[in-house]
């Protein structure tokens, strides 16, 4: 019971540790240093896979093989950039991964990596908000905005998503995205704000907000 | 500012793009302008909305625990590779195994360094010396006269003596010049003598086995044992035996021997 509380404490102490002294904490056996980099992502990375994947089960099991691949490769991460950009980095390219090899076995087609939805065009996406709008009117406001959300966002062009993401979960820098993602700083900006109009289009329908507010 | 200014700067003032005065500006029309107002509101709402699906997905408990314990596993393995490791020499097959390659190593390093090498110490001991030097040893009187005798007939084999001029002659003794044979018979009989000779190449004998056959042949024709001989031959037996018996208290040699009993 002790023991059980002093590694409570220790691992409370080391919540304002930076990543870097994380890591290295755990490299040399203190399992609390991972735990607490373990909560102060997992959230963010499970946010960002599930967009990558509508099904549920699926998300669970790519994300338990991200941090798998984490940890085996904690031992030979060198302390050049943030962790974070590392880790963010590491998710989307297993994510990619996987995507790639569903793709090659057919179980996923190939568009739903590169769907190059027209941002204009997504009157499909309003029509099923308005389904999820009559239907969740027992849930709660931030469930129904959580919903409405996740449907806008996956109508989103790929590549606008992935700046979006990274950016709003990751917390990422433009810097960094460009960089992860091989593009300019201006185009990462560019990206994230097309992302943004789309999305305030999406939640916009019905004028559901605005109401929901007042 | 105006509307169409705000609706342009609105997702940097969203993503804090802007700078304080900028920030301020945005802020000021926000309070007068009801419909920017709203636009503000939305992008808001993404925020909330991200923060609202952020709660809803977590990952479950078991794939949590199952994360948490490769981690521990993966420390528990690092930690115990090193005992593992010394773990292993405690079995005796592999300890000797050990000790063998580490012998082998420390073997093959030694070698390389050159310590406990033989090849340094025979060098030391038989020099290599040049044909020309071993050629310069000056032979005996009766050398000399035993190979000019020997070589003086046989005229068919003339040409097998000039090939082996270059060759060091070294006559060996046992027992075919015996004592019972007169020295100017063992001599006639070159043949004999002959097929006791053998030869070596004298760019390939070392200097200190051209010492060793050079007394050797000193012994045999020692003129002391000779003159004795010759004595026995002419009936003087009782010079012979004296001089064979003086021969034989410094080197007991078989020859001396037997030429005594001839004497007797």
């Amino acid at each position: 019971m002790k023991h059980a509380h002093s590694l409570e404490n220790a691992t409370d102490s080391k919540q304002s540790w930076p990543d870097e002294k994380l890591i290295k904490g755990y490299l040399k056996g203190e399992m609390d240093c991972f735990r607490v980099i373990y909560d102060r992502y997992q959230q963010r990375v499970f946010f960002i896979t599930r967009r990558y994947f509508s099904d549920g089960n699926k998300t669970e099991e790519v994300f338990q093989e991200i941090f798998l691949k984490v940890i085996q490769k904690l031992s030979g991460y060198q302390n050049t950039g943030s962790f974070r950009a590392w880790l963010f980095k590491l998710c989307r390219n297993h994510c990619i991964d996987v995507i790639r090899s569903q793709a090659r076995k057919k179980e996923v087609s190939e568009s739903n990596l590169h769907s190059n939805h027209d941002s204009e065009d997504n009157a499909g996406v309003l029509d099923e908000l308005a389904t999820v709008e009559a239907t969740m009117e027992n849930h709660t406001y931030e469930q129904q905005l959580a919903k409405k959300l996740d449907l806008a966002l996956a109508s989103l062009p790929e590549e606008q998503k992935e700046v979006f993401l990274l950016k709003e979960r990751g917390g990422l820098t433009f810097e960094e995205i460009a960089e992860m993602i091989q593009v300019s700083v201006n185009t990462a900006k560019s990206r994230m704000r097309y992302a943004l109009k789309s999305l305030r289009r999406s939640l916009k329908s019905k004028a559901y907000v605005k109401e929901t507010l007042q | 500012m105006n509307c169409q200014e705000f609706e342009a700067k609105i997702e940097d003032l969203f993503l804090g793009e802007l700078s304080g005065s900028e920030e301020d500006r945005m802020e000021n029309h926000i309070a007068e302008c009801s419909h920017c107002e709203d636009l503000w509101m939305e992008h808001r709402e993404i925020q909330k909305g991200i923060e609202a699906l952020a709660e809803l997905d977590r990952p479950s408990g078991i794939t949590t625990a199952n994360i948490l314990k490769a981690a521990n596993d993966q420390i528990t393995r690092k930690k115990f590779v090193l005992a593992r490791f010394l773990l292993t020499f405690t079995r005796p097959a592999y300890a000797g195994l050990f000790a063998l390659v580490l012998t082998a190593g420390l073997g093959i390093f030694a070698h390389q360094l050159g310590i406990f090498s033989s090849h340094k110490q025979n060098e030391i001991m038989l020099p290599h010396i040049p044909a020309a030097s071993v050629k310069e040893l000056p032979p005996t009187p009766k050398q000399t006269t035993l190979r000019q005798s020997a070589s003086a007939p046989e005229p068919d084999k003339e040409e097998e003596r000039k090939e082996d001029k270059d060759l060091v002659v070294i006559p060996v003794t046992t027992g075919a010049i015996t004592p019972s044979v007169p020295v100017e018979q063992a001599i006639a009989e070159k043949p004999n003598v002959q097929q006791q000779e053998k030869k070596i190449t004298n760019t390939s004998a070392p200097a200190g086995l051209m010492a060793v056959t050079d007394h050797f042949a000193e012994e045999t024709d020692n003129p002391q044992y000779l003159q004795a001989i010759d004595d026995i031959e002419k009936g003087n037996c009782k010079r012979a035996k004296k001089t064979l018996k003086k021969l034989l208290q410094k080197t007991a040699r078989p020859e001396y021997e037997q030429a005594l009993k001839r004497c007797r």
